[in-house]
């Protein structure tokens, strides 16, 4: 049984057993290694990815589920030469340590970002109830997060 | 420190190179790599703590589909550890922990080497487990180690005994007479704490290939020098046949700071000639973590009507868990966290490293620190309630300073504690009761630490580039705190006047760089960063005198800055670096320097300490925690409502990085003070196996910590710098127990302060902990002694 | 006909489809909504032998139809959606801030109404008890059969109830109520409720309480109905402090688990204080 995933717009082919989660297809089957499996139980938040736009823990969602669906993982967002407005606010802040939370970190606040383009102290740490960091104590994150002005699209 | 450097050129902001990777998700840390012709392999890991191994039978699992190895003990037989060598790799033929590896199976890939290592039959007699300290000192305790008295010493001078696998005492002055003085109140209490799990994203994983007669092994680790050791040891190879490269480490924090999973990819890579990788899962890693060791402290003080310590007397039960391990050489550090701090006229330590047959416990930041710490400035609130004796004041006055005497007779230079103090009070002003609106509970707290440098060995080569640049090589390893891209960049480019991103910082390789102690114990800025230093003098030593010769000045008149070696007085007459480094290359050969250090060396009182792997601490660096809290009475939640840190870092070198690791090391701390607990189950298993039940701090759990860096306190390290990435947890256990004491007008003895717990506090009904087998005699609590 | 041999994903079209599977394949297939329970399996170290027959893609689960009379919620239906669905429902808002604070907003994006009501072994679910309170009937069906049964006798048949039905649609009847679910953690975010309380009652023109109905999570190993605070609270004047004494009288009612998270005594120890913040919240206070 093959499963077709379109990955950061890229067609793959996956063969294996379908029930495997997509975090472990990233990562083993297709190298994908920028989502990081830390908890495998949804709470760490290192392993999220956008499946048709929406925040998903990929280390729930088994990959037979997801074919037809758009699914952008950390790779698919920034690039070298240009990082984007959430990844490039950290960067500025100077905020990452060991890095392991980060790619998840980036994938919650890009789409958190699209839908609030002003948030409040608040408003950001409940949207960081789903991403753990064991290294920086978070507020250097906020305070990065929190000098973003949205002037446009995220993407 | 060198003559012809301004360490006021170092300092700087610089930002992390390694940060836009880690944010595009394009670094690759050990458990990224890996290629498709890598086998896999699994651990069979015991399911009993205490066990007599009658029979392991690997027929079936030997021919399963994939499987192309299985190791056990004979395959890598020998003892290793610090102190003394308690450890194998492999269960022989008695299991001592649930856990514990009893053989590694290497497959094509994971799910048939988990198949395959269900497959594996072991025959055991189960025997009655030791899982508490106390029941290991009941007179009738099964030995754990039945064999103690034959285990290889690696270090001389400590007793052991039976379930106690070390004993570091100290004896200063005479406690007996103090505590029988007639102006003397006696003051005593007893602590408890449990266990603190690192929680380190990338988990302990290795990869291991055979080449040319020798294993490369690839590692998250922070001390390659240590795993390179102990995997020649248990495999029985000289150490040279060994190489451990070590890429970005996704977070240490002290889990790594020890041999992990590396000599099981060894040995498999050796039976198999392929490269094997092995990685815990996240239920392995946290039911085999290394933790913070669980402890029990009896203490009690004799003291003056005005604040004199007359004597001091202490028991610590340290438990290593099933094996000797790190808490073997903690012992040591006993002696310079609840005997430190303050002036002491006497004193009277124990140290007692108790065997379990429970996981063995490990390093964690500012290990045992923390919790001594916390068991002091209780006792030292205590006191200062039976005294009625301001808390604050009291410490102002009695804290060391200058010329004073340590525990084992350490004079310390400096008085750094005090005027700390005295920022904390015109910053943050006394302590007031405060009645919150909501009913809620108000406390403060200021309390006091000194933790130590972990200085030692630690190497480093520099190579001067054509172009200018210049190569750094040591073993020091980025574990996430900024040390390799931030402080050591910045002290080599400020000795070679050329900019931190000309300086190119070669990743851990034990067959480029000489030997170091490892990354742990604020000390990679401090060592490594010495070690740098001294490199660089070689270097510009060898340029200023070619350009002597070139531009015909004395050298001692030359100076290196801005990428050039600069005339005094005459600026812009110099001549480029590269310039000088082309006609040094063309003289004598390509530039470059080495450099090493070790401990200055400070000395103890001779006599004091025994046991001790640490009499004198060469770089004691000191903290002032002052917090405030509010208690909900009706749940038992605990809101931390300001924290405010005074961090004696000598010279700040990288202010935004060190503020990382401030507000990062609170939060573990607060972490250890009011939510992460573990509790073992009558099988000698962790009932907390993951995220779900083993609770870390979240964003809406903290706070911004304010903070102010002391600097200027005498210190031995590079561009007078102390290490600052470790004591920021050291007092946060202290901080909040003394602000929940302070809160709720209750003694608090035990952590962590869940809401259970501050219930109980509240009402009185905490156990006030009377260990039945800690002697209120000290010296009964003493092999040496008793 | 979807491929239903081997141990794999299958992905139903429909309703028929997901139920044909099912019964054909007996034991060895489960259902599965968001997947967030199903998928921590290994981690609570049970065996996946299971092929997923997965509800996903069947529109008719998707759904959520609103009257004046009712809300008919589809069993697919996420938190999320369920929170912003039900933003301005002051009957229903139990539901939406049990759907709004649950777990984290990935878990929300996944997790599923139906999910919630099925996973038998989930003790601290923050839906079931705002449902219960909110009267809610299940509609669950089988190749063979299909019926509407209250909620509270869906929860207490739900480990006895045939492997081959699914939950399809949940009916929520619309009332001049007012409804909150209060939950305590430990931390402030990030993990299940140690105890949890959901209330709707409405308050009449003398202050007075009418029709109290609470429910309760995670301080059993079922969540259900306070009875026996229900009947106190019937008739008396609406208060803070009143109810949270009436609480403490009538906490006898449960037995608390211990459990890694929390000891028992702890969760009937702050069972008052979320019966009072509730009551306070539903003052308007």
């Amino acid at each position: 049984m093959t499963i077709r995933l379109k990955i950061n717009g890229e067609n793959f082919d996956y063969h294996g057993d379908s029930r495997a989660s997509l975090l472990e297809v990233l990562r083993e089957t297709f190298r994908l290694t920028g989502s990081k499996s830390v908890c495998c139980e949804g709470f760490c938040g290192a392993c999220i990815v956008h499946i048709n736009g929406e925040l998903v823990a990929s280390c729930l969602k088994p990959v037979g589920v997801l074919e037809g669906m758009e699914i952008t993982t950390i790779e698919g967002v920034g690039s070298i030469e240009k990082l984007n407005p959430i990844q490039q606010a950290l960067e500025d802040h100077d905020v990452v340590q060991c890095g392991m939370c980060f790619p998840g970190m980036v994938m919650t606040f890009t789409s958190f970002f699209k839908s609030n383009p002003n948030p409040t102290r608040d408003d950001v740490k409940a949207a960081m109830s789903g991403n753990i960091c064991r290294c920086t104590g978070y507020e250097r994150i906020v305070d990065a997060l929190l000098s973003i002005q949205m002037k446009g699209e995220v993407t | 420190m060198a003559k012809h450097v301004d360490p006021n050129d170092a300092v700087m902001n610089l930002p992390r190179r390694d940060a836009r990777d880690k944010l595009l998700g394009r670094t690759k840390y050990t458990i990224d790599e890996g290629g498709s012709g890598d086998l896999h392999a699994v651990l069979l890991r015991a399911e009993v703590p205490s066990a007599k191994v009658k029979k392991i039978d690997l027929s079936v699992a030997r021919v399963m589909p994939g499987v192309k190895a299985i190791a056990t003990y004979d395959d890598a037989p020998g003892l290793h550890g610090l102190g003394i060598a308690d450890t194998p790799i492999f269960v022989k033929d008695v299991i001592r922990y649930h856990g514990e590896p009893i053989a590694a199976v290497a497959a094509t890939t994971l799910a048939q080497a988990r198949e395959a290592a269900k497959a594996i039959g072991v025959v055991l007699e189960e025997q009655g487990a030791v899982l508490t300290m106390s029941e290991a000192f009941a007179d009738d305790a099964a030995l754990i180690h039945p064999d103690w008295a034959d285990y290889e010493i690696i270090f001389e001078g400590a007793e052991r005994q039976g379930n106690i696998a070390w004993e570091a005492t100290v004896v200063r002055g005479d406690t007996d007479e103090a505590f029988s003085r007639s102006d003397v109140t006696i003051v005593e209490g007893c602590y408890s704490v449990g266990r603190q799990s690192h929680v380190s994203y990338e988990p302990r994983v290795a990869l291991a290939s055979y080449v040319d007669g020798r294993f490369h092994i690839q590692t998250s680790t922070q001390v390659p020098w240590t795993v390179r050791h102990v995997v020649a040891k248990v495999l029985g190879v000289p150490d040279s046949h060994v190489r451990v490269t070590v890429p970005a480490v996704g977070g240490g924090f002290g889990l790594k700071f020890d041999c992990s999973l590396e000599p099981y990819a060894a040995v498999l890579a050796r039976m198999t000639g392929r490269s094997v990788s092995i990685a815990n899962t996240r239920q392995e890693e946290q039911m085999t973590c290394l933790c913070r060791e669980n402890a029990e402290i009896r203490i009690r003080s004799a003291v003056t009507a005005d604040g004199e310590i007359a004597g001091r007397e202490a028991t610590v039960l340290m438990d290593a868990g099933a094996y000797g391990g790190e808490q073997v050489f903690l012992s040591t550090m006993t002696a310079h966290t609840l005997g430190g701090n303050y002036k002491l006229g006497s004193i009277k330590l124990s140290s007692l490293v108790v065997y379990t047959n429970t996981p063995p416990n490990g390093a964690f930041r500012a290990c045992n620190g923390v919790y001594n710490t916390f068991a002091l400035e209780q006792h030292t609130d205590e006191i200062c309630k039976v005294l009625g004796m301001d808390p604050v004041e009291f410490r102002r006055k009695t804290v060391l300073g200058k010329g004073d005497i340590g525990a084992t007779g350490q004079i310390f230079e400096g008085d750094v504690l005090k005027p700390m103090l005295d920022t904390a009070t015109k910053n943050y002003g006394a302590h007031e009761n405060k009645a919150l609106p909501d009913g809620r509970l108000y406390g403060r707290s200021t309390t006091v630490g000194t933790w130590f440098i972990y200085v030692g060995s630690s190497s480093a080569t520099i190579n001067l580039n054509s172009d200018g640049s210049a190569t750094l090589v040591t073993s020091g390893v980025e574990i996430g705190q900024g040390t390799m891209v931030q402080a050591l960049p910045q002290i080599v480019a400020t000795n070679l006047g050329i900019h931190p991103d000309d300086v190119i910082v070669k990743t851990a390789d034990t067959d480029a760089s000489g030997r170091d102690l490892g990354v742990g114990g604020g000390r990679t800025t401090v060592s490594v960063g010495a070690a740098s230093e001294a490199a660089c003098a070689e270097v510009r030593k060898k340029l200023v005198a070619t350009a002597s010769q070139l531009l015909q000045t004395k050298p001692d008149n030359l100076f290196l800055s801005k990428g050039r070696v600069e005339i005094k007085g005459k600026p812009g007459s110099g001549m480029t670096i590269q310039a000088v480094a082309a006609q040094a290359e063309a003289d004598f050969g390509p530039v470059s320097g080495s450099g090493s250090f070790t401990n200055p060396g400070i000395l103890a009182k001779p006599g004091c300490s025994a046991g001790h792997f640490i009499d004198a601490i060469d770089m004691p660096v000191h903290a002032v925690h002052d917090c405030e809290l509010a208690v909900d009475p009706e749940t038992g939640h605990v809101e931390i409502l300001s924290y405010r840190v005074i961090q004696d870092v000598g010279r700040a070198l990288n202010p935004r990085a060190i503020h990382g690791q401030i507000q990062g090391g609170v939060v573990q701390g607060l972490g250890y003070a009011l939510q992460e607990e573990i509790t073992i189950n009558k099988n000698g298993a962790f009932d907390q196996q993951g995220f779900e039940t083993y609770r870390i701090p979240t964003a809406l759990d903290v706070l911004p910590v304010e903070f102010v860096l002391h600097e200027g306190a005498p210190s031995c390290g590079p561009l007078g710098v102390k290490g600052a990435g470790e004591i920021p947890i050291l007092n946060v256990g202290a901080a909040v127990a003394c602000a929940v004491a302070n809160a709720t007008g209750q003694p608090v003895h035990q952590l962590p302060l869940t809401p259970p717990r501050v219930l109980q506090v509240l009402e009185g009904k905490d156990e006030i902990l009377n260990f039945p087998h800690i002697s209120h005699v000290w010296k009964d609590n003493t092999i040496r002694f008793g | 006909m979807a491929d239903t041999t081997g141990k794999q994903v299958i992905v139903a079209k429909n309703l028929e489809e997901a139920l044909a599977a099912l019964t054909n394949m007996g034991l060895s297939a489960i259902p599965v909504a968001g997947g967030t329970w199903v998928m921590r399996a290994p981690v609570r170290q049970e065996a996946t032998a299971q092929s997923f027959v997965s509800l996903h893609a069947i529109e008719e689960l998707k759904g959520i139809e609103a009257t004046p009379k009712e809300l008919v919620v589809g069993a697919m239906v996420s938190h999320r959606q369920l929170a912003i669905e039900l933003s301005d429902m002051a009957d229903l808002n139990a539901i939406r801030v049990a759907a709004e604070k649950s777990a984290n907003p990935s878990v929300r994006n996944m997790a599923t109404i139906g999910g919630n009501l099925c996973s038998t072994d989930f003790m601290s679910p923050d839906l079931v008890p705002a449902l219960m309170v909110c009267d809610a009937t299940i509609q669950v069906q089988s190749a063979s059969a299909k019926t509407e049964i209250a909620i509270e006798d869906y929860i207490e048949s739900r480990s006895v109830r045939p492997k081959n039905e699914l939950v399809t649609r949940i009916r929520l009847p619309r009332g001049l109520f007012r409804s909150t679910h209060q939950r305590l953690m430990m931390r402030k975010a990030g993990e299940y409720p140690v105890a949890n309380l959901s209330m709707r009652l409405s308050i009449d023109g003398d202050g007075r309480i009418a029709d109290p109905r609470i429910a309760v999570a995670s301080v059993e190993n079922q969540p259900r109905r306070w009875m026996s605070l229900e009947d106190a609270l019937r008739g008396e004047v609406a208060s803070k402090v009143a109810t949270k004494e009436l609480a403490i009288d009538q906490v006898k009612e449960f037995t608390g688990r211990d459990g890694p998270d929390a000891p028992g005594w702890y969760r009937l120890r702050v069972l008052p204080r979320l019966a009072s913040d509730a009551l306070a919240d539903l003052m308007g206070d």
